[in-house]
């Protein structure tokens, strides 16, 4: 580990990658594809350090570094660039290549997911957890479903008065108007929805349920049900193909393969807020040779005025804690609330072809007030297999009546909580216990699901509780009500994280400032990932993580 | 990750009970080289992973006696045995044989699934 330094540019200003001078002409009309190319990742910071006679460790400087490319790290590296401000944006991951995702599964995961997808959160049951590790993060496996904060969320943030002044329902709206504009939210094209989501609707609907065909920020999605692995055909908006180009267009630098270790605070005199922060970061290169080989430069970027971690709720108190910003209670990585899920299976007599349509088309919001909310999934087959029922010839069948099966989903919005802490070099351990009514609400909603898909016409239903026959009929719907209420019995995966450096008033009980989203004990480093929400939302949080990013962006760019 | 010899026989021999030939025209999951594929999806894989499957490949080899009665590796079952061996492990009660098989059964599906003559067979996307 280096000891702090003051900074020490490179003799030729800023690192090469960076779209400045001519470069930036031509970038300006560059599509996506030619920015995620001038990313700046390991290879060139080794080149540059050779450049300037130190092999291992490269020095930079920037008014702002964002930490983290996903939704909230875009949006603020943005907003930045576009106020003409000198920002370096620093992905762990690679560039996320839009010419060329993978169709096969295995691939995206080694390559954009973090761990291979092999991450979990412990407790009482295991919870696989998936996080996008690329250029745009999240945003660049997930289904890109958009929904503004909902009513009776502002109702719960408001329960804290200094975080309902700071975070007015007008002020979110008219950025998620702002964002939808730019991002082209809309209703998926009933063209594409495909089987898997239609089935869901007929199933809804003739048992009285709301629900509507998911609003996403795409343009012209073919319906390749391949969200997971990266859109095919560039049409969902993630952040790779919208908002980190646009910052790039704008001046802004990219750097990938930079996995950030700590912050500190540079030596000199003067007060501390005006010596900004020392970003210690070590660079990875993904096409290494031999994992031995991958590792280095390390790097020390100045941040000088302000250092915004938008790293996601798992990573980002992580690196808050390993900077000795846990904060004055300790608090950073507690508080941990996610929305965890299931997903049930239907058997149909008429194909379904789950990966002909929109990976995730229709949802139900019906049960908001039950806690919990249904939506269709499109799983590619190898993930599928998960949740077949057995292995050997009963695994075998059910893989031949694969194109018959029909998958819905259930998310929960739990009363749990649970915590995050570092683990490894830039691991996470992270344990999260359902309460025991989220175990009976998980168990009603997997009823619900199976009775969804017999009014929509399936032969069997596969509610993969263990205890319970894998296939259940009709008239053994009363099954699930004996159902064991214990989450090792539930396949369950963890979505949508939040709570681990919540904004409040208290600095004993939460990490940043209500307003300004600043760390309390911390000046000049800023928390803008869903980490600051005080609560989960029970819905998918990408859209409120920009809004809350965008506008706090704003109030950054006033302040200076 | 360069998994032994046993380790690589263990792979396949895990992926045939997993995935058994039931029909001529679609590959049992000891024709896919789940082996080649673990070493690869591997390599670059966190240490707790590698280590975890390691442990599952082991576990698959060495857990007859205590999931189905019979004195003998996992490598060396065969037909309705190896089946009921298979089967064993997702439906155990012990939460921690389940969580195990799961890990298993995802291995061999993540190899399965991007074998071409498997995506034809069934026509999925990819064929």
């Amino acid at each position: 580990m280096t000891a702090p330094q003051p900074p020490t540019e490179l003799a030729s200003g800023r690192t090469p990658g960076h779209p400045g001078g001519a470069t930036a002409v031509a970038l300006a009309e560059a599509p996506a594809n030619a920015l995620a190319a001038a990313a700046f990742g390991a290879r060139e910071a080794r080149a540059a350090c050779a450049r300037v006679g130190d092999g291992r460790l490269l020095r930079d400087a920037a008014d702002y570094v964002v930490i983290g490319s996903g939704a909230a790290g875009a949006t603020a590296a943005r907003a930045l660039a576009r106020a003409g401000a000198d920002v370096l944006l620093v992905e762990e991951g690679p560039p996320f290549v839009p010419a060329a995702p993978p169709a096969d599964v295995t691939v995206a995961q080694m390559r954009y997911f973090r761990d291979h997808g092999a991450n979990f959160i412990g407790g009482r049951s295991m919870m696989p957890v998936l996080q996008g590790r690329c250029v745009g993060g999240s945003t660049a496996i997930n289904s890109a479903i958009t929904w503004r904060l909902p009513d009776d969320v502002y109702g719960t943030w408001g329960e804290d008065a200094a975080v309902a002044a700071a975070w007015p329902q007008h002020v979110l709206e008219a950025r998620f108007e702002e964002l939808e504009r730019d991002l082209g939210v809309r209703p998926i094209d009933r063209a594409v929805l495909g089987r898997n989501n239609t089935l869901m609707e007929q199933g809804a609907h003739a048992l009285g349920f709301d629900g509507r065909v998911i609003e996403r920020n795409e343009t012209g999605c073919r319906g390749s049900a391949r969200c997971v692995q990266g859109c095919p055909n560039g049409a969902k908006q993630s952040m790779n193909l919208s908002f980190v180009p646009d910052a790039q267009r704008h001046g802004a630098r990219l750097w990938t393969g930079c996995a950030v270790r700590r912050l500190v605070r540079p030596l000199g005199s003067g007060p501390a807020a005006a010596r900004g922060w020392i970003v210690e970061a070590d660079f990875q290169d993904f096409d290494a040779p031999a994992p031995s080989e991958a590792w280095g430069p390390a790097a020390e970027i100045h941040a000088r005025r302000a250092v915004l971690v938008a790293a996601s709720a798992l990573q980002t108190p992580c690196l808050l804690r390993r900077s000795g910003l846990a904060g004055a209670g300790g608090v950073a990585g507690d508080y941990f609330t996610c929305h965890p899920g299931t997903a049930v299976g239907g058997v149909f007599d008429d194909p379904v072809r789950m990966w002909e349509g929109a990976t995730q088309g229709w949802e139900s919001a019906h049960f908001r007030a039950e806690r919990f909310k249904l939506e269709a999934i499109a799983l590619p087959p190898a993930l599928l297999t998960a949740r077949l029922p057995g292995a050997g010839t009963t695994l075998m069948h059910a893989v031949a009546e694969m194109a018959h099966v029909a998958l819905w989903a259930v998310q929960i919005r739990p009363r749990g909580r649970g915590r995050v802490r570092p683990a490894g070099r830039g691991g996470f351990r992270a344990r999260f216990d359902l309460a025991p009514e989220d175990v009976t609400t998980l168990r009603r909603a997997v009823r619900l699901l199976c009775e969804m898909m017999f009014a929509a016409g399936a032969r069997e239903a596969l509610p993969g509780i263990y205890g319970l026959p894998p296939r259940v009929r009709r008239g053994e719907l009363d099954l699930i009500d004996r159902a064991p209420l214990d989450t090792r019995a539930y396949n369950l995966v963890a979505t949508h994280l939040f709570g681990t450096a919540r904004m409040g008033s208290d600095p004993a009980s939460s990490v940043v400032a209500p307003r300004t989203l600043e760390h309390h004990d911390a000046p000049g480093v800023f928390v803008l990932d869903s980490s600051v929400f005080p609560t989960n939302l029970g819905v998918n949080p990408q859209h409120a993580i920009m809004a809350i990013a965008a506008e706090a962006t704003a109030r950054l760019l006033d302040r200076h | 990750m360069r998994l032994t010899a046993y380790e690589r026989r263990v792979a396949r021999c895990m992926a045939g009970a997993i995935f058994p030939k039931t029909a001529p025209a679609l590959p049992g999951g000891e024709e896919v080289a789940t082996d080649a594929f673990l070493e690869e999806w591997l390599a670059r894989a966190p240490a707790r992973m590698r280590l975890g499957a390691r442990v599952a490949l082991w576990a698959f080899a060495l857990a007859p006696l205590l999931l189905i009665g019979r004195l003998a590796l996992g490598t060396s079952l065969d037909g309705e045995v190896r089946d009921r061996y298979a089967a064993a492990w997702m439906s155990h009660r012990l939460y921690l044989v389940r969580s195990l098989g799961l890990f298993l059964k995802a291995m061999a599906s993540f190899a399965y699934f991007r074998d071409p003559r498997v995506q034809a067979a069934l026509s999925l996307p990819g064929a």
